[in-house]
């Protein structure tokens, strides 16, 4: 198995952030996505639409015990930050989030008049 | 599409076509890193290991201490999605997995403990007594 994951330079801020894989389904109603944020807590997790797009901003941070002693690191802490465009059809006021052991699911729900429709023949 | 013959040109192409078999060569390497990712950190009293496994079934995984190596094993499984879900794009990766690693001190196997949230895994080793710090009070005369 293998992990795949980029360190990205945010031109805007200079803040360097962790791009998390990102998984996206499409079902007649919806879109799903699927990311993954380990060590990300629903506190320090901000998903927000400005214009068209989705932004998943989410902090990891360890909670080390005290006075100890890192021999060996491999784990990416910092900010881990996404941006998708949104597709024409989706309705904004119908995205849930869910976030389960480290995985946010998003469900972005279609607009009522974008969704496939099946016409019946007389 | 017709060119002028030119043997820079060919040299060129020839150059292009090596690097790109280097290139692919070494991607390969590149790809197979270890998984779960682990940091290791060490305390007065404990060794504690974090590894980081999202999406993971609590159930899925496995913790062996065998010979003084930790290894950590298990399958991170697809989520169950409606059956008429169409996949657009798909970066996450599933399967098994299997990592170990040689403690760097011997450890009280009965009290090690492991407890899972977020999508990290957190094993607490307690150490040995014989290998936690002691101090030695010097008295001078």
């Amino acid at each position: 198995m293998r992990r795949d994951r980029s360190i990205i330079k945010n031109e805007k801020s200079l803040r360097t952030y962790i791009t998390p894989p990102a998984d996206l389904y499409e079902t007649p109603d919806a879109y799903i996505l699927y990311i993954d944020l380990p060590g990300v807590t629903k506190e320090n997790l901000n998903i927000k639409v400005v214009d068209n797009s989705l932004i998943v901003q989410g902090k990891f941070e360890l909670s080390l015990p005290k006075d100890s002693d890192t021999m060996f690191s491999e784990l990416a802490k910092g900010e881990y930050r996404r941006e998708f465009v949104l597709a024409g059809d989706v309705d904004r006021n119908k995205i849930d989030a869910k976030l389960v052991n480290g995985v946010l699911i998003l469900t972005l729900g279609k607009k009522e008049e974008s969704k496939e429709i099946e016409i019946k023949i007389e | 599409m017709l060119m002028r013959y030119s043997p820079f040109k060919e040299i060129e192409m020839l150059e292009r076509e090596i690097n790109r078999m280097f290139n692919d060569f070494f991607r390969g390497f590149e790809s197979g890193y270890e998984y779960p990712l682990i940091d290791i950190v060490d305390t007065k009293d404990e060794l504690v290991i974090y590894a980081e496994l999202p999406g993971v079934n609590k159930d899925d995984v496995k913790v062996k201490i065998h010979n003084n190596i930790l290894t950590i094993s298990g399958e991170r499984k697809e989520p169950e999605l409606p059956e008429n879900a169409n996949c657009l794009v798909r970066e996450r990766e599933f399967g098994k997995f299997m990592r170990s690693v040689r403690l760097p001190y011997p450890v009280e196997v009965s009290k090690v403990s492991a407890e899972y949230k977020d999508g990290i895994l957190k094993i607490t080793l307690p150490k040995k007594e014989e290998v936690k710090p002691k101090e030695i009070q010097i008295n001078v005369e």
